[in-house]
């Protein structure tokens, strides 16, 4: 037989290896080794969070996210809390007459990133702003205001119908943060502030960038260019770290917590903790009769273990806390436990109570702690013999069902930066009141001055620890982990904050 | 001929709204709404009322679906509610790593699977052939996610060749779009490759098995090269067809991925919409989805004219008849 010419079948088989060969080629160039850990000793620094809020707004929505790129970075409040819970100025100085009436704010120098000064005008309409803001953690501060006067354009003088402890610690918050005039209507998608960073490009479902305010009236940070990236899944997150691309996640809520061990044993990364503001606790529907009897209650509460809690759902990155005091390091939290864990002592309760075989349906959020913590809470009680069935929900159902207009559940657990005084009567989705609580916690406000103040908030607490409609179990220790040569990341959290202004890169 | 064509045209427009119609219904049915994610944790009542009513969700229901399609007709696919950014403007910088992924993936797939399958067809009968079809088993049994996983542990982590996530925009740097894609496209292409690989077998199986191909030995092939020149073009046709239905899977069905390697494509901006209730973002994303799976079908019905003239020369024939 002659040879045949290649034919048109092996010629597109030859065809196809040389298009093999062509793309390998591409790609190794490609593939040319990149240099990792591009950012250290450079004023950029990439970070990541697992946790993108909807918009910037934070007089409207509630997420903490919103704080951990705006609060100090960005718009900064007048004064600041240091870690042993006293205020230093940031915007103002301030003075109070000894009758706890009068508050005088002398105001800082300071520029906003739209180039505009900071002045009494500023803080009169963020104030009015703020009071009518739908969030009663921002808007009660103003409760006992009864005036606020711009005395010059660098004073501001407030007076108060009673004393209040919360008007000044508001004024370390959320309530306190400074918005230059009209600053609202641009804040959901572009913040203005006075701080050292100023809001960049929002690339929503991606990152957002903030770069160094170079007329910043404080100390310059030392990072020019901070991006931060919104990494939804965890591990996902953790391998970027692992690989260079990231320098630091802000605070891990979820399984990102587990490979702790393995970041720790990588000398290249660093796991830091600071105690957080948010508290995991359980919450009972007061209009259930199924948990009437305080018999009952004192059951539930007696059947947990923080322990096993604190090891199983947050990895041990969680302190154990049987009080509503958020966060733990504030004066008036104790190691007072009214019900510490006692299987057999829920059990004589239960029996005692005549409710032996309770049937409980427990409502949690399928995302960060919910899962765990609906799986350790259905072992623990159902060790005391209550029997509990999970209903598992995505978050924006949660949020409708359990903390929507008509709460509908019977036993809740979730996580959140709430303090005590949200409970006050009508006790809010748990519709628990409390009266000693109520009490003891509107005179602690009013008290004159802070150590009596003291007082008042610890009996409220601790009344409100014993009825036992929402039982605390653990105070979330925040958890980043970071480049080990990233050093000035703050020993504490004041606001859920992310606090850009220290870091910098070790020599 | 041209009202066969204008009769498709109308059936697609058709099936899109008819989609949406569908999506905009099932999201209504689910609980919680975009106030309450946007208000979060310590929403109150008042507050959640206030909102609603800013952004329109007391609307009732006819009257929000109206709006929206009058908006699709003007060519504006709207705003999502809680940020306020663009629809259309977020697709369509989305579209980019999309389709970069879906393309990148089918053709490196169907390179792949060509060659793998010939080969495994011509040594069927030996062990050669048999180590393939063992292989495209294994591929089609790994799970996506694991693979990307162990991809990113390996070739990021451990060697630092590649990124391990993010996604450098093609116009920013065309190099850098690649590095960052080349461990997406490989993780999906593996299971990708096992499943067009069988056909390709297949399909080259049945082909050797044809009179032709004993004709065309008679005029002095040799059987691979026969069988090669014949049936690849018949191969074609089956990939094409299970291609097709495959890149309707890719344009919106890579979550999981996108979520493992931090890419901003179509299917998580899809999945976070649902999460977050932005009914306005899941209506227009699933409608401009559907357009471009619908199209993309009947562009591939055309296409099988052109490579099968059994088509081509039938339609003809019935035209006339």
């Amino acid at each position: 037989m002659r040879e045949h010419k290649p034919q048109s079948g092996v010629r597109g088989l030859a065809g196809l290896g040389r298009l093999a060969l062509a793309s390998a080629a591409v790609l190794t160039l490609a593939l040319a080794p990149q240099a990792a850990f591009a950012q250290v000793g450079t004023t950029n620094l990439v970070m990541s969070t697992p946790q993108e809020p909807p918009n910037w707004d934070y007089t409207v929505g509630t997420a903490t996210a919103i704080n951990g790129v705006l609060f100090l970075n960005v718009v900064e409040p007048l004064l600041e809390t240091q870690q042993d819970g006293s205020l230093k100025p940031l915007l103002a100085s301030y003075e109070v007459t000894p009758d706890g009436l009068t508050y005088t704010f002398k105001l800082v120098k300071a520029k906003f990133h739209d180039d505009s000064d900071f002045d009494a005008d500023d803080v009169l309409y963020s104030f009015e702003q703020y009071k009518k803001s739908p969030r009663p953690e921002i808007s009660k501060t103003f409760d006992a205001v009864s005036n606020i006067e711009k005395v010059d354009a660098s004073t501001v003088k407030v007076t108060l119908s009673r004393p209040s402890q919360a008007f000044l610690a508001g004024m370390s918050g959320l309530a306190g943060m400074m918005l230059p005039e009209g600053g609202l209507d641009s804040l959901a998608k572009a913040p203005v502030g006075t701080g050292p960073f100023s809001f960049g490009e929002w690339k929503p479902g991606i990152e957002v960038d903030v770069k160094r305010f170079e007329d910043y009236h404080g100390d310059k940070p030392y990072f020019e260019n901070v991006r931060i990236r919104f990494i939804g899944d965890e591990i996902a997150a953790v391998n970027a770290l692992m690989a260079g691309d990231i320098d630091l996640i802000n605070v891990l809520v979820g399984d990102g917590k587990e490979r702790a061990d393995a970041v720790k044993a990588d000398p290249k990364l660093a796991v830091l903790t600071t105690p957080s503001n948010q508290v995991n606790y359980i919450a009972l529907d007061a209009k259930n009769p199924k948990f009437a009897d305080i018999r009952v209650r004192q059951a539930i509460a007696h059947a947990i273990n923080r322990e096993d809690i604190a090891i199983g759902a947050y990895s041990g990155f969680a302190e154990p806390a049987c009080l509503f005091v958020n966060p733990a390091n504030l004066p008036w939290n104790s190691d007072y436990c009214p019900y510490n864990y006692d299987p057999e002592k829920a059990q004589s309760l239960l029996a005692e109570a005549g409710a032996d075989n309770l049937d409980v349906e427990l409502k949690y959020y399928n995302i960060s702690d919910g899962p765990a913590m609906s799986e350790l809470l259905t072992d623990e009680l159902g060790a005391v013999g209550i029997n509990v069935t999970g209903a598992s929900r995505e978050l924006a159902a949660y949020l409708d069902e359990v903390l929507g207009s008509s709460p509908n559940f019977e036993m809740t657990t979730l996580t959140g930066p709430q303090t005590v005084d949200s409970f006050l009567c009508p006790g809010w989705f748990a519709s628990a009141c409390v009266p000693e609580f109520d009490e003891a916690w509107n005179k602690a406000d009013a008290a004159v001055t802070a150590d009596e103040a003291t007082a008042l908030r610890k009996q409220a607490v601790n009344a409100f620890a014993d009825a036992a409609w929402v039982i605390p179990t653990v105070a979330w220790m925040d958890v980043t982990y970071a480049n080990a040569k990233l050093a000035g990341w703050k020993p504490y959290r004041s606001q859920a904050e992310a606090d850009l202004r220290g870091l910098h890169w070790a020599e | 001929m041209f009202r066969l064509f204008l009769r498709s045209v109308v059936t697609l427009i058709g099936s899109a709204l008819i989609g949406s119609l569908v999506v905009f219904l099932l999201l209504r049915l689910l609980s919680g709404d975009v106030a309450t994610i946007i208000l979060g944790k310590g929403a109150t009542p008042e507050a959640l009322a206030a909102l609603r009513d800013e952004l329109g969700l007391n609307r009732s229901w006819p009257q929000q679906y109206f709006d929206w399609l009058f908006g699709l007709v003007r060519g504006d696919l709207g705003k999502s509610y809680a940020a306020q950014y663009d629809i259309f403007h977020e697709i369509w910088s989305r579209l980019g790593l999309t389709f970069s992924l879906s393309v990148g993936t089918l053709l490196l797939s169907a390179i792949v699977a060509l060659a793998a399958g010939i080969y495994s067809a011509l040594h069927v009968r030996d062990w050669r052939g048999g180590l393939i079809d063992v292989i495209a088993q294994l591929g089609l049994a790994i799970p996506t996610f694991w693979a990307a996983l162990l991809l990113i542990g390996l070739v990021s982590v451990r060697l630092g060749w590649l990124p391990a996530g993010g996604y450098v925009p093609w116009s920013e740097d065309p190099v850098g779009a690649i590095r960052s894609l080349i461990l997406p496209i490989l993780a999906l292409s593996i299971p990708m490759i096992s499943l067009l690989a069988r056909y390709v077998r297949s399909s080259m199986l049945e082909v050797t098995n044809e009179d032709y191909i004993r004709t065309a030995m008679a005029k002095g092939y040799t059987r691979p090269r026969a069988v090669v020149l014949h049936g690849t073009r018949n191969a074609s046709i089956q990939l094409l067809t299970v291609a097709t239905l495959q890149f309707g899977t890719l344009i919106a069905g890579t979550v999981v991925i996108e979520n493992i390697f931090a890419l901003p494509g179509l299917g998580k901006m899809l999945i976070e919409a649902v999460g977050n209730r932005e009914a306005v973002v899941v209506q227009s994303l699933v409608f401009v989805v559907m357009l471009m799976i619908l199209v993309l079908n009947f562009i591939m019905d055309i296409s099988y004219g052109l490579l099968d003239p059994r088509i081509r020369h039938s339609s003809t024939g019935g035209a006339h008849g």
